[in-house]
């Protein structure tokens, strides 16, 4: 009862656990609740199993290595300077070594020297070089092992079952399969061809009696959408079946085919709502690196804690894995928030830690200590298994995880994680000096890439899979897709590192070849269930795909488009501007007030009063608004320890020079304290050399005007507007030398005095409204502008004031001034304005009124105030109004 | 030769021609025929390349082969019978090669794919490795190697010098130059190729091509100048004399101006640079600022009133005032650079050359890591596989079966130098002997891909000297069968001219080749002029209007409004929708700017960033929830906090509801948040909301929201999510597919770029008048030109310096140069879009009726036109009519509020609800990788396989050899599980003891003997445990001699110290309930009453100690 000595070979793993997913059924069907799996192996498991029995026992010194240590070894011959793609090319080159002994193919050093491209030639060089670097090191990888079984097999080294059943093989086996099954045969087992019930086969040369359809459809996700509505309606119908869609494209679409299939079985679970199990299961996953799981995890173990961009730092904030994270995931996200707004592009973890403990993610601040530790620890060179203790350390600390709990799919996926750091541990065989942590994680993260993770089949009565693994299967029913013209037949491929005669016998290789497969696949797909139906999608690009010539004798219907949806007539208030008026006290803030409620009251609102901030992160370098507080910083500086214009004057050239270089200074310490990595030392030499080259060519502008003294620097001014009370600061006020005062405002922007225009919508706010909320009023106001190509003030005077790019009110001949009649003309309607503004804000108008197409353009709020949808409704209106 | 006779000679299949096919001559029927032809004296259809500009093209030419080699194919057309009879003439061949079931024999490319085809064939002579598809998004990888390079400023190499210097050049706008990386290595090909062909940056070479540029146009102004003196009867004496006098009375008078260096002037500048200043002064002297001729002259330029050398001087320019070719030339002089960089320049550019080289450098590896590349990478690729001249070109019958014999390649106008290059050395590697061939066909009047690099030039070229050594004969088609004899006149009469007369290669100057109509008189040209564009818009609109009225009952009336740009568009949809004429625009928006996909953006924020207030309040205000502007203040605004618990309380009426539906999606979302991919999340929430059904044009919507998905799709998997700015950059590049085609739409919007290879009926080309913006600045300026004698040279100069207001001589001169390049290819453009037309063209323009002199701004298509057509378009200004006191001043934006229905839900459709029959019982897993068992593991493995192989012989029959032989394997299979020398010995040690003892000790023998009934090794059981399906592997099973089964498992575990009894009963603890499912297997597997009584024990190997497990844990002592 317990003996079993014959064993079934299919040629996928799909097979194999579908047949013993029948059996189960069978069984429990027939009342039992316990059965011995009968042995049903694929072919490749087998081959494994052949070779671990025979090195168990035999008398051979060579250490079997399976693939990932042969990539090593490949790699090791390939120049990496020459190839900088390197880790693929060594995956080229085993793919063609495997090609040549599964396919029987000639040994590289027999081929002819007039067959040989530069890539042959290559390759014949490095395979001659793999050879002996085995050899030396007594090493046999799997292909060339599998290629000696036929001998071993025929010499009885290899122990056999009694029958070997072969099941499903539909398309011919590869030549080396072939010489194993031969040999066993030789070696006394017995062997049988068994073959699934045939159905008639669909594809005739008789167009007339063949009634299959083919649909075609436009865009592919319809395909994919029709698929699965079909195979809904069939399992409601009968829940206990079992169907098959063929997407040979599998895994480009999987993420499609996930989506739209939890669509169309689960919409609940498609809105995101909780879910049981899915009928449909997809037979093949994304690359393991593509899981969040892996993902984070080599994300984290990549990282440095002492540079980390501020996106890495959102990997890590908003990782579900690390501790924590249920109760900190909104202290993580305002984290987050804090440093795209004040932090530079490059943090430290201790800037992260600090920032998380402010924030209520005091866990995350620990585990990020307890983190950094171990880095430091782990700095010097280790062998693969070294690193990977290390690695499991490392993540361990930062309590990878132990974030939200795992969903099962995510525990398998957890699984061959460990079973990949298992993996690369075992390179040790093939690595024998240290790695550094960069090369560690560079094979780790091929092989991550390389592993197809496969979620397990609990059962589901859909399967979606490939070509090969849909043959030699049974289903009730199947669904073929992409049945067109490019892929059956697809191109030939031709493996490019193995001359063309030499490998002429692969099919797949010549245009014949793949004629001859794509008719055998088809061939085998339309009998592979009793009931099949095909479609494609023609694409709606300008290039539509035709039917699959091989099939155009069907007949073909036209599928459904995109449903027409019916759309609900939506509710519309005619006016949606006017927001609550603010309730009095003191409104934080300057004039930026102001400046929005000019620009588009509707961004006063939302940014002053709904707190909708910009959360754009920063890019690295220092942006204009830095740049431009540092020249602001070194400045104030430099004036806070010079009274006026003929100290200026008196500073000798190296004098000037040292005061600027200490203002610089100061300017650069007060920033690098706050932002710790946003300058590298380089960067702050190369930004101190800008800052004391501009200050220069200012200060040089500065002595070139009338004598003033400076009278006020980073002056806090109270406003008034209305019942608004802001508070703001002066750059700098000046007195000048005929009396009066002129305010100055730095200015590394583009912008000049044609923004005082006056206007209801003031295009620049903060001098004027400063301007009339100083008593007594300044005599001028100007902008500083500090623009290497254009270092001038530019400013508006009551009377001269002595300053060249100052001009008189009055005295303006040209728009936008020269209507103005008077200074105090001027600061009237600027008051008329700024009230107005602030009357505005004040009362909540949040109309969505850009002043100019440009001041949309940097700004954030697009979504929220829906200008877009405006605008289109604008041109509506426009009709209607005509149309009458 | 006549047309006719021209076209037989082009498609005679080994005749290597370059036809020149201009728009409307049938020149894809030509193709076609011709590849038909060919396939008659090949011996494979691989022998074949096509090359197409688009993938459109290639299907089209793909689709009409097959379609006549269909042997039920037929026609009665005319111009199909050739092409139809040279099908039927290889039927035989095709049906042999199986060419009609595989036609992806048919080896018809677009350049980009045949490069990507070759990259992929040849991974090792391209250096390139295996080759994925060519992202779509670059962007991102150009930014990280230019951050890369940018991040080199704190080393101690060359390098970062040079980057320290330009960064000081640019006053360290670093991010400014990180974009202008970006944008320069999007088009390193070009820029590549220039330093190529200067070579090593060599500041004597390069001054000296740029001393050449000088020195040429210096010589022409020099001939002009004396020419016209000769005929103006002026001496060069009396001009010097005239400049020194005016010199001289600028320095008395102290006035400022270059005409002083003319003081003391013995002749008249010549070609020599150091002549320079004296042109400069001469210039000023005779010409405006603007380049013409003075009409009289001044003290401001030292001719005060009533000098007798002012009296000469304005004798002198009335009688050569009218000679503006001389103007130009002198203009021209006056401007160019002296030929030398400055010392800081040069350090700029070398230094900027090396940047950029290392940047490109960057950009290899960064597509190596990710695996990616894109078309630039490609190109380079297959031309690197392809070998070279020096070296030998790469025989390509050992990659591809076939030798590629015969070339065609359509659209050959816009060939690029890469392209050209490929053929070059394809065409290299063709042996002497063979039959082979060369088909270029393209028209050089409709070349307008100068942006793409497209050389023009390149088709003259070809067509003087070939390709390699193959040389070509010119032949050239004349009929037109597009468009009526009218518009083929028309454009001969009004477009011809504005075409330059003499060919310049160099700067791709094209000469007008006239067309002949082919088909019947009639057709319609219209002119159309008014005042502002609103006026323009409507009168366009009615035009458009009426045309597809009166042609109503032509269902295959298509007219089409063709524009440079979208922006000239803003007042003609608008006019179209009055006049109720439905359109469909193609490609024209950016996908951002529509409303839908901004609402998907939001919540792609929401989702991303929970604390994106923003974005949550734009969620809520979106058609899904609609919260007012008081809402949305009670939720968030003023101090209030969105995340409070008690947050929706502080809403009233409805408000709560419609908040509630989507906080609670999102917070789903957020629960979801990293086991789906984002897009499914923000699908998921948009249409749990009823987003899609909220749509305000459902059709467009969804395409926009769909390929909105893809983006969010692709930037997902690609990883440019992690910085949002990627994600920003990537949908910035995206536009909307455009509207769906449909038969009842007849009017397509599109722009001229877009437009070309189509045809319509009626064609209308507005905002002529409109120029377009001015070139982007570039970090490096770079010019190729080639001399009248001799190869191609390039002029290089960098950005100028951060603190200088404008561009220096150099950087002028090649922006000159270039400009003038660009209005070449205006004059194509407007080729290209006139010859649309197959009935009626019309073209219309905006002009101000209030100015004096009307003219249209430099740079528009209208000042291409101005020469031939502007009478008539003054003309139609002068008849427009009158439009009714139309007052359309600035409309307030729309302040509406669109929402969902109160009380109203987006309908959910159920869940298919299914359990599997036989549910799979998950197993637990740690979460923690147990790297210190991995040792202990793989002994635990080999232990039980050698147990295994034990049990099965039993070990009575084991003899001494075999078990020595079984201990010898000991160290090899540690080593194939990965175990290193370090734990070699170690573990063989362990392994060999624990085998051993249990070998020796009468626990093990009794477990392995094969004296006992039903035994099994690793006996693999199934079944249902808890309704769940379990499949296990059993160690060890047997009935001993008493009947009792016992199921054995082996435990590698091993105990150090003391307490042995403690360790056992946690191990116990541990696989209890593994082991009781292994006895309820059993006890399923037999019927009740044949049962043996069942015992279940682990076996630890290393400790030699079987330790049975009962199904109650031991009661602690
Ligand atoms: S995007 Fe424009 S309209 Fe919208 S809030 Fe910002 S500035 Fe106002």
């Amino acid at each position: 009862m317990l003996k079993n000595d014959s064993l079934v070979l299919t040629p996928t793993a799909r097979l194999t656990r579908a047949m013993s997913q029948r059996l189960a059924r069978t069984q429990a069907d027939a009342g039992w609740n316990a059965w011995i799996q009968p042995a049903v192996l694929n072919f490749p498991s087998w081959l494994t199993v052949l070779r671990d029995d025979y090195f168990l026992m035999a008398d051979d010194e060579r250490v079997p290595i399976n693939s990932s240590q042969s990539l090593v070894l490949w790699q090791s011959l390939i120049d990496a300077d020459i190839f900088i793609g390197e880790p693929k090319v060594a995956e080229l080159a085993q793919a063609a070594w495997r090609m040549i002994h599964e396919y029987g193919l000639d040994q590289p050093e027999q081929w002819p020297g007039l067959w040989l491209s530069e890539d042959s030639r290559q390759f014949r060089d490095w395979a001659g070089r793999y050879v002996a670097l085995c050899a030396e090191q007594k090493l046999v990888d799997e292909w060339c092992f599998n290629a000696e079984l036929p001998d071993l097999i025929e010499a009885g080294l290899v122990e056999l079952p009694d029958q070997l059943n072969l099941l499903g093989f539909d398309l011919a086996m590869p030549p080396l399969q072939q010489r194993i099954i031969e040999a066993a045969d030789k070696a006394g087992c017995r062997i049988e061809w068994q073959s699934l019930e045939r159905r008639q086969l669909y594809i005739k040369t008789d167009t007339k009696t063949n009634t299959a359809t083919i649909t075609r459809f436009i865009e592919g996700d319809e395909e994919l959408l029709a698929a699965a509505r079909w195979a809904r309606q069939r399992i409601e119908a009968e829940p206990d079946q079992s169907i098959g869609i063929v997407v040979p494209d599998l895994q480009g679409r999987l993420g499609r085919i996930e989506s739209l299939f939890r669509q169309v079985f689960d919409p609940p679970s498609f809105g995101l709502s909780p879910s049981g199990p899915d009928p449909w299961h997809i037979s093949l996953g994304h690359a393991l690196a593509d899981w969040p799981l892996v993902a984070d995890a080599s994300l984290f173990l990549g990282l440095d804690p002492w540079r980390i961009s501020q996106p890495q730092a959102t990997r890590l904030l908003r990782s579900p894995f690390v501790d924590g994270w249920i109760q900190e995931q909104s202290g993580r996200a305002e984290v987050m928030a804090s440093l795209a707004q004040f932090a530079p592009h490059w943090i430290d973890a201790r800037e992260i830690a600090r920032q998380s403990e402010r924030q209520g993610a005091e866990r995350l601040g620990g585990r990020l200590a307890a983190w950094q530790a171990f880095r430091r620890n782990n700095a010097k060179a280790a062998l693969p298994s070294v690193w990977a203790q290390r690695f499991q350390e490392e993540l361990s600390a930062l309590g990878f995880g132990h974030g939200r709990g795992l969903d099962s799919r995510e525990y398998q996926v957890l699984q061959r994680w460990h079973e990949l750091l298992e993996a690369f541990s075992e390179l040790d065989v093939v690595i024998d000096r240290p790695l550094s942590r960069g090369k560690a994680l560079r094979h780790l993260s091929e092989r991550a890439r390389a592993a197809v993770f496969r979620e397990r089949n609990p059962g589901a009565a859909i399967e979606v899979l490939g070509v090969e693994e849909a043959l030699g299967s049974e289903f009730d029913a199947l669904w073929i897709t992409t049945l067109d013209g490019e892929t059956w037949p697809g191109p030939a491929r031709r493996d490019p590192l193995i001359p063309g005669p030499v490998q002429a016998r692969v099919p797949g290789s010549s245009a014949q070849g793949c004629l001859d497969k794509a008719r055998a696949q088809l061939n085998g797909l339309m009998s592979a269930a009793g009931q099949v139906h095909g479609s494609f999608a023609s694409g709606s690009s300008e290039q539509p795909l035709e039917i699959t010539p091989l099939l155009r004798h069907l007949s073909m219907v036209e599928g459904d488009g995109p449903v027409s949806i019916q759309t609900m007539e939506v509710d519309i208030l005619p006016d949606d501007s006017q927001a609550p008026a603010l309730p009095v006290g003191p409104v934080r803030g300057g004039t930026g007030v102001l400046q929005s409620q000019s620009d588009c009251p509707f961004k006063a609102f939302a940014g002053k009063r709904l707190g909708a901030r910009d959360l754009s992160p920063p890019r690295p370098g220092l942006d204009a608004s830095a740049r431009g507080s540092l020249l602001h910083q070194a400045l104030e500086h430099f004036w806070r320890k010079l009274p006026d214009q003929a100290s200026l004057n008196a500073l000798g050239d190296e004098e000037l020079a040292r005061r600027i270089e200490s203002s610089v200074n100061a300017a650069l310490d007060w920033f690098i304290q706050r932002n710790r990595l946003a300058l590298s030392e380089a960067g702050r030499k190369l930004e101190a050399e800008c800052l004391h080259r501009t200050m220069q060519r200012w200060l040089a502008v500065e002595r070139d005007r009338d004598a003033f003294r400076v009278d006020r620097l980073e002056a806090p001014i109270t406003l008034k507007f209305g019942k608004l009370e802001l508070s703001g600061k002066v750059d700098r006020v000046d007195e000048l030398e005929g009396g009066g005062s002129v305010l100055i405002d730095y200015k590394t922007g583009q912008s000049g005095r044609n923004s005082w225009a006056p206007d209801a919508r003031l295009a620049d706010v903060q001098l004027p409204a400063y301007a009339v909320s100083m008593n007594p009023a300044p005599a001028a106001i100007s902008f500083a502008r500090l623009r290497p190509e254009s270092l001038v003030f530019d400013g508006l005077a009551e009377v001269d004031a002595g300053m060249s790019g100052v001009e008189v009110i009055g005295q303006i001949r040209r728009a936008p001034f020269k209507e103005t009649e008077s200074w105090q003309a001027l600061l009237a309607d600027w008051k008329i304005s700024l009230e107005a503004l602030a009357e505005d804000f004040q009362q909540g108008r949040a109309a969505v009124d850009p002043r100019k197409p440009e001041v949309c353009r940097y700004c954030h709020l697009m979504s929220l105030c829906r200008i877009h949808e405006r605008q289109t409704l604008m041109d509506d209106k426009l009709t209607e109004t005509t149309d009458e | 030769m006549s047309d006719l006779e021209q076209r037989r000679l082009a498609v005679e299949p080994e005749r290597s021609v370059i036809v020149q096919a201009p728009a409307g001559s049938g020149k894809t029927t030509l193709l076609v025929e011709r590849y038909l032809g060919l396939l008659d004296v090949v011996e494979a259809p691989e022998e074949i390349l096509a090359i197409t500009f688009t993938r459109k093209a290639a299907a089209e030419m793909r689709h009409r082969i097959l379609q006549y080699l269909d042997p039920d194919f037929t026609s009665t057309e005319a111009h199909e019978q050739m092409p139809l009879t040279k099908a039927r003439k290889v039927e035989q061949k095709v049906a042999e090669w199986g060419l009609r079931d595989n036609p992806q024999r048919l080896l018809i490319r677009t350049i980009d794919s045949f490069n990507h085809y070759l990259a992929r064939t040849m991974p090792v002579a391209s250096r390139l490795g295996p080759v994925p598809a060519p992202a779509d998004n670059t962007t991102a990888l150009y930014r990280q190697a230019a951050r890369r390079v940018l991040d080199c400023i704190d080393g101690q190499d060359q390098l970062a010098e040079d980057v320290r210097h330009l960064l000081l050049w640019r006053d360290h706008r670093s991010q400014g130059i990180e974009d202008l990386l970006v944008g320069l290595l999007g088009k390193r090909d070009q820029w590549l190729r220039a330093l190529g062909v200067t070579g090593e940056t060599n500041r004597q070479a390069l001054e000296q091509v740029l001393e050449g540029v000088v020195v040429t146009e210096m010589r022409r102004a020099e001939r002009a100048l004396n020419d016209a003196l000769v005929d103006a009867g002026m001496t060069p004496a009396e001009l010097i004399d005239l400049l020194c006098q005016a010199a001289d009375s600028l320095i008395s008078a102290e006035r400022q101006s270059v005409i002083c260096d003319c003081a003391g002037m013995e002749r008249l500048p010549a070609d020599d640079p150091e002549d320079l200043p004296l042109w400069g002064g001469l210039a000023e002297a005779l010409l405006t600022r603007t380049g013409e001729f003075r009409r009289s002259v001044t003290v401001t330029t030292g001719f005060p009133p009533k000098s007798a050398h002012k009296d000469a001087m304005v004798a002198l320019l009335d009688r050569i005032g009218h000679n503006t070719h001389l103007a130009d030339l002198i203009h021209r002089v006056r401007g160019l650079p002296y030929p030398r960089y400055g010392d800081a320049e040069w350090q700029t550019l070398a230094a900027l050359v090396r940047v950029l080289k290392q940047a490109a450098g960057e950009l290899e590896l960064a597509f190596a890591a990710s695996g990616q590349t894109d078309f630039a990478g490609l190109a380079d690729a297959a031309l690197r596989g392809l070998g070279d001249s020096e070296s030998g070109y790469t025989d390509l019958a050992l990659y591809l079966d076939q030798r590629i014999r015969h070339i065609l390649v359509d659209e050959y106008q816009d060939t690029n130098w890469g392209q050209y290059g490929l053929l070059q050395k394809l065409v290299g590697g063709w042996q002497p002997d063979e039959a082979r061939s060369l088909f270029l066909v393209g028209d050089p009047m409709q070349s307008i891909y100068r942006f793409r690099e497209a050389e023009v030039g390149l088709f003259m070229r070809t067509r003087e000297h070939g390709i390699g050594d193959q040389s070509l004969q010119a032949l050239r088609l004349t009929k037109n069968f597009r468009s009526r004899a009218e518009i083929v006149n028309w454009v001969n009469q009004r477009l011809g001219p504005i075409f330059p007369h003499t060919e310049n290669i160099a700067a791709g100057a094209v000469a007008y080749a006239p067309s002949e109509p082919g088909r019947s008189e009639g057709g319609q040209v219209e002119i159309l002029a008014r005042a502002d564009v609103e006026q323009e818009a409507e009168a366009i609109a009615l035009k458009i209007a009426r045309a597809l009225d009166s042609n109503h009952d032509d269902p295959d009336y298509r007219a089409a409004i063709i524009v440079r740009a979208r922006g000239h568009l803003a007042s003609i949809l608008p006019a179209l929708a009055r006049h109720g004429v439905a359109y469909r625009a193609v490609k024209l928006d950016p996908l951002t700017q529509r409303p839908v996909v901004q609402d998907l953006l939001a919540l792609t924020r929401a989702i991303r960033q929970p604390a994106d207030i923003a974005a949550v309040l734009a969620v809520l205000r979106s058609p899904v929830a609609g919260l007012t502007l008081t809402d949305l203040t009670a939720l968030a605004g003023d101090g209030n906090n969105i995340n409070d618990a008690d947050a929706l309380d502080r809403l009233s009426g409805e408000a709560p509801v419609r908040a509630g539906l989507v906080l609670t999606a999102l917070r789903d979302a957020q629960a979801l948040w990293r086991t789906r991919p984002l897009r499914d999340l923000v699908e998921g929430v948009w249409h749990r909301l009823g987003g899609p059904l909220l749509c305000a044009r459902p059709q467009t919507d969804l395409k926009d929201a769909s390929a909105y998905f893809d983006a969010l799709s692709v930037a997902e998997s690609e990883g440019h999510l992690e910085d949002w700015n990627d994600f920003v950059e990537l949908l910035a590049d995206r536009y909307t597919e455009g509207d769906p085609p449909s038969e009842d739409v007849k009017l397509d919007i599109l722009t001229m770029h877009g437009a070309k290879g189509l045809e319509w009926d009626l064609v209308v080309l507005p905002g002529l008048n409109r120029g377009t913006r001015g070139q982007a600045r570039e970090l490096l300026s770079w010019l190729p030109f080639t001399p009248d004698e001799g190869a191609e040279q390039v002029l290089l100069a960098p950005l100028r310096a951060a603190h200088q207001a404008g561009d220096p001589p150099l950087n002028e001169l090649i922006s000159a140069e270039q400009k003038n390049r660009d209005a070449h290819e205006h004059q194509r453009l407007l080729y290209v879009a006139a010859t649309r037309a197959r009935e009626h063209l019309l073209l219309s323009a905006v002009l101000d009726p209030e100015k004096d002199d009307i003219k249209p701004a430099a740079g528009s298509l209208l000042a291409d036109l101005w020469p031939t057509v502007g009478a008539e378009f003054l003309v139609a200004l002068d008849t427009a009519p009158v439009p009714e006191h139309d007052d359309r001043a600035t409309q307030p934006l729309n302040q509406s509020l669109r929402r969902a229905p109160t009380g109203w839900q987006a309908p959910m459709a159920s869940r298919l609800d299914w359990t599997p029959r036989l549910p799979p019982r998950e197993r637990a897993v740690e979460i923690e990788f147990n790297w210190a068992g991995i040792q202990a593991r793989r002994a635990g493995t080999i232990i039980h396989r050698l147990l295994e192989r034990v049990g099965k012989i039993g070990i009575e029959n084991l003899g001494t050899e075999q078990r020595q032989r079984l201990i010898s394997r000991i160290p090899t299979l540690l080593k194939s599980m990965g175990s290193g020398s370090q734990v070699l010995a170690e573990t063989t040690a362990m392994i060999t003891r624990a085998f051993e003892s249990t070998l020796n000790s009468d626990t093990g023998r009794w477990l392995l003997s094969n004296r006992h009934r039903e035994s099994a090794c690793e006996l693999p059981l199934s079944g249902l445990v808890d309704g769940q399906l379990v499949n296990a592997v059993i160690d060890r099973t047997f009935i001993d001699k008493d009947g009792t089964r016992w199921i054995v498992d082996y435990k590698s575990g091993y105990h150090v110290g003391g307490n042995l009894e403690t360790f056992l009963e946690q191990e116990a603890d541990r696989y209890r309930s593994q082991l009781m499912v292994y006895r309820r297997l059993f006890e399923q597997l037999s019927a009740p009453q044949s049962q043996a009584q069942i015992r279940t024990a682990l076996y630890l190997p290393r400790h030699g100690v079987l330790k049975e497990v009962s199904d109650q844990p031991a009661l602690a002592t």
